[in-house]
């Protein structure tokens, strides 16, 4: 086995109504275990922006080696509203922890408390959370952080690490609310110490040599950010989407900052023909959206394509078609990434399938469109975007602009900005440099530039060609195998963000004496052909779990090796679970032979 | 003013709606639907409008409702119009109801094009001065120093002026109304409905969450909007003749401001400059009510 589980790997599920601070302490107890040197994977759920209602969660799983999704079962629940944690109840494990307000102020119906759903094998633990911080702060504010310190206590985690981050979080506040936060985590801390644990819950000392100091916790989207920075992106021209949002709000915040360029236009077609525009001038430039806004772009990824224009195009999925599921998660856009657009317009998609993925793509992005003089998709989804986990980037920025060369010209000779080389990579200029003027244009043109139909099928292969040595470039991960090597019996081949579940499957099985190995394939076009059908050599079945309805990566393997693959597709809003994508790895080893042609199973099929 | 809301209410728009609690906009949206009665399809494209709609069959609107996408309302309210018309339907009105991010911004193409043919629609712009339901982003609707989640340090620029450009294509009616004078917004919204062609009314929402509001502070915002001549209240008739209706109670912009989170950076300087934003524009409406009456 490759990754052996031993040690801590505990998660904590927090679940309140709007305004109890749900994800204010959810946000506290991830902060606190990377600091203690944990591994984190974090994802928040709570209502859309209109305020005043609805269910907030906030889910935490901490561990010593590395994990790739949430689990089903969490160790932990801590409850700040009953009504709306009750039916979240069923998601503890056997001989977990369950953690309430046993002081009740209002009349509750029959079944209105929490008490009354816990099963017998999972352990209660009732107390005065609102008592607590009345107590200690002379107000039921705290609450949410007086729930926190009996976690922390009855798990014996360090207070001290908590009172370093209760005291960031609320820097900017009046000091008198860090002080009546910490006075309730203690309470809190304090009123756990008297309690007999009788749960097998334990969270021991991270084993993790890094230190805890240099791990950054950061959602997808911060990390797309973030990496744009650090590629020294120059202008970035946005309008607002969910949830691609907050990498347009991060830019508006840090980009003048950097001396850089920020817009918000009036739509997508300006935001997309602003990037363009600004990738024609010679700055590094991006925009973001979701699938509606892309729809809406595809006019100028075509354009990019014909008159060879490196930019940047963050994409986050989430439910479609149309306004679709704006705040549910989906994977239903690759088509439209990898194809969209009039004309044979094949750009570079890169998928991403971890936050640290987003960082390192999103900071490749610029050298890669820049290299091969064209668009690049960052094709991400609402769960990746939303998501945290702790990345410890590299000390040293790696992703620093390297000079751009000016293309040489010979005496006499006239400058071709789209000459035909064996690379398929013409010399590019920018405006304003001598000698070099030329016309860009979205017609067909020959290598001067000039309209024409005369070269239009040498130019095609031009801008299909040149694409096609992206998939083995230096530095960038396209594509990575994990699991056991030489023959297995299933292969799962897995994109974007349903890989950790991917990942995950592959632990469990292989605890389970199955000979099993997954792939993942992050450039989603041009697609590493050669890597994918060895690995399909290998495997006497193939799946494909992913979350879209028509299975729209199968259809790309199956298409582009001429091979059956097993669909599992899903379309609930929600991560696919590793449960389901086991089921089906097991009916597949339980039949005598791989399908003669591809078969098609939903994962609520599988569950039915 | 005997503060007495005076239309006839028939129940069109229900309660159970899920607008912020204490949103002005749930208030405006039941005074124009009940004034605008049954016989009504609403075209509407994605805003906090859309969310307070609701789906079916929680809709809480009782009538057709069509959601289109948000640079669509428009159009999309020109082929529900010819389609009436072609099945022998001339009566039903047709409401456009939008957001000002879908109105100022990505859908004024659309919404341009059908003032310019004069199609026979009533358009209202629910304007929170930003894309709020995204989060609270800067829409070309925001004021000048407002700050936003894309315009954190304040935006630099002045809110469009849509009623100006609305003029400019001689539609036979364009409105401003507020949630503070509930009476005024049905006479508007009844005027409106009796004309034909291309109708259009504004009406201010402060946004809670947006603008950094308590709860209960919705009305009384839009009212100092109204007092400070932030917002103005103002009717044009085919697009030249203007009826300008001055504030009985008049109060100094740093009041409105002051009152929101969103211009809490501000300065001094940067107020006075806000404050003769505000002054230009009230002038300017002035000269065209004497010059051009209504």
């Amino acid at each position: 086995m490759e990754q052996p589980r031993v040690g801590t790997d505990i998660q904590f599920a927090i679940c309140g109504s709007a305004g109890d601070g749900t994800i204010a302490a959810g946000d506290i107890m991830k902060r606190a275990a990377a600091l203690m040197g944990f591994k984190v994977i974090a994802f928040d759920i709570y209502p859309p922006e209109i305020r005043g209602f609805g269910k907030c969660i906030s889910r935490i799983r901490i561990s010593d080696a590395q994990t790739y999704s949430l689990k089903r079962h969490s160790d932990v629940l801590i409850s700040l509203n009953d009504a709306h944690a009750i039916p979240h109840v069923g998601e503890v494990r056997d001989f977990g922890a369950v953690l309430f307000e046993d002081n009740s102020i209002a009349e509750l119906p029959e079944g209105g408390h929490i008490s009354a759903h816990i099963r017998a094998a999972q352990v209660p633990y009732g107390f005065g959370i609102r008592e607590i911080s009345e107590k200690a702060t002379g107000l039921a504010r705290s609450r949410n952080i007086a729930a926190l310190g009996y976690a922390a206590g009855l798990f014996n985690m360090p207070p001290g690490i908590f009172h370093q981050i209760i005291a960031e979080k609320f820097a900017k506040k009046p000091r008198a609310v860090t002080e009546d936060n910490t006075r309730a985590f203690d309470a809190g801390v304090e009123a756990a110490a008297r309690v007999f644990k009788l749960d097998d819950v334990s969270v021991g000392r991270p084993l993790s040599a890094a230190s805890g100091a240099d791990a950054v916790m950061m959602t997808g989207n911060g990390a797309i950010a973030r990496g744009f920075l650090e590629a020294g992106i120059q202008a970035y021209f946005g309008y607002p989407i969910t949830p691609a949002s907050s990498i347009m709000e991060r830019m508006a915040a840090a980009l003048p900052r950097e001396g850089g360029r920020f817009l918000q236009t009036e739509d997508e077609i300006s935001a997309i023909a602003a990037t363009l525009g600004a990738g024609y001038a010679g700055a590094r430039a991006a925009t973001a959206t979701s699938g509606p806004g892309l729809a809406l772009m595809t006019e100028m990824m075509g354009l990019g394509v014909m008159a060879e224009v490196p930019f940047v195009v963050a994409v986050s999925q989430r439910g479609g078609p149309s306004t679709g599921l704006p705040t549910k998660t989906e994977q239903s856009d690759l088509n439209l990434a990898v194809y969209g657009g009039s004309g044979d317009a094949q750009r570079i998609v890169l998928a991403p399938t971890n936050v640290e993925g987003c960082y390192r793509c999103a900071g490749m992005a610029f050298e890669i469109a820049e290299t091969y003089q064209t668009p690049v998709v960052l094709l991400v989804d609402l769960y990746l975007s939303n998501r945290f986990e702790t990345v410890i980037p590299p000390r040293k920025n790696i992703f620093a602009p390297k000079p751009r060369k000016t293309p040489k010209m010979g005496k006499g000779e006239e400058y071709q900005r789209f000459r035909l080389t064996e690379s398929g990579v013409s010399p590019r200029s920018i405006p304003g440099e001598a000698g070099l003027t030329h016309t860009v244009t979205g017609l067909e043109h020959d290598e001067i530039g000039h309209p024409s139909d005369r070269l239009h099928n040498e130019m095609n292969a031009k801008r299909h060609h040149k694409l096609l040595p992206a998939t083995h470039f230096p530095g960038l991960t396209t594509q990575k195998r994990f699991g056991d090597s030489g023959k297995v019996d299933v292969g799962l081949l897995g994109w974007g963000s349903t890989f950790g579940e991917i990942l995950e499957t592959l632990y469990t099985a292989q605890g389970q004496d199955i000979r099993v190995a997954v792939m993942k394939v992050v450039m989603l076009s041009p697609l590493p052909v050669d890597e994918i059908a060895a690995f399909m050599d290998d495997c006497t079945h193939v799946l494909v779990p992913e979350l879209n309805f028509e299975g729209q990566f199968a259809n790309m393997i199956s298409g582009a090796t001429g091979r059956p693959v097993t669909r599992l597709t899903q379309t609930t809003g929600a991560p696919m679970l590793v449960d389901d994508i086991l089921a089906e790895l097991h009916r597949l080893i339980d039949s005598p032979a791989p399908p003669p042609t591809s078969s098609h199973r939903t994962a609520e099929g599988v569950r039915a | 003013m005997d503060g007495k809301i005076d239309y006839r209410d028939d129940g069109l728009f229900c309660s159970g709606h899920v607008a912020c609690g204490g949103c002005a906009e749930a208030l405006s949206l039941r005074v124009i639907l009940n004034t605008m009665g049954p016989d009504t399809v609403a075209v509407v494209s994605p805003s906090c409008t859309a969310v307070i709609c609701g789906g079916h069959p929680m809709s809480s609107l009782k009538i057709p409702v069509f959601h289109t996408t948000i640079e669509s309302a428009a159009a999309s309210a020109a082929g529900v119009r010819r389609a009436l018309r072609a099945r022998g339907k001339v009566d039903t009105n047709v409401l456009c109801l939008a957001g000002d991010g879908g109105t100022y911004d990505i859908g004024i193409q659309a919404l341009s094009s059908v003032a310019e043919r004069n199609e026979d629609i009533l358009y209202i712009c629910f304007d929170n001065e930003g894309y709020m339901n995204t989060g609270g982003q800067k829409s070309s609707s925001t004021p000048r120093g407002a700050a936003t989640g894309s315009t954190p340090d304040g935006k630099r620029t002045r809110k469009k002026n849509m009623i100006e450009i609305m003029a400019a294509h001689r539609i036979p009616y364009i409105a401003t109304a507020s949630p503070s004078d509930l009476n005024d917004l049905a006479a508007k919204v009844e005027k409106a409905k009796a004309m034909r062609g291309t109708r259009m009314i504004i009406v201010l929402i402060p946004c809670l969450p947006g603008w950094g509001l308590a709860e209960d502070s919705s009305v009384q915002t839009a009212r100092l909007a109204v007092q400070s001549r932030a917002f103005p209240l103002v009717e044009i008739t085919d697009g030249v003749h203007y009826r300008l209706q001055t504030p009985e109670l008049c109060s100094p912009l740093a009041d409105y401001l002051t009152s929101q989170k969103r211009y809490r950076h501000l300065d001094a300087a940067e107020m006075a400059r806000l404050q003769a934003d505000v002054d230009t524009d009230w002038s300017m409406l002035q000269q065209r009510a004497q010059i051009s009456p209504a």
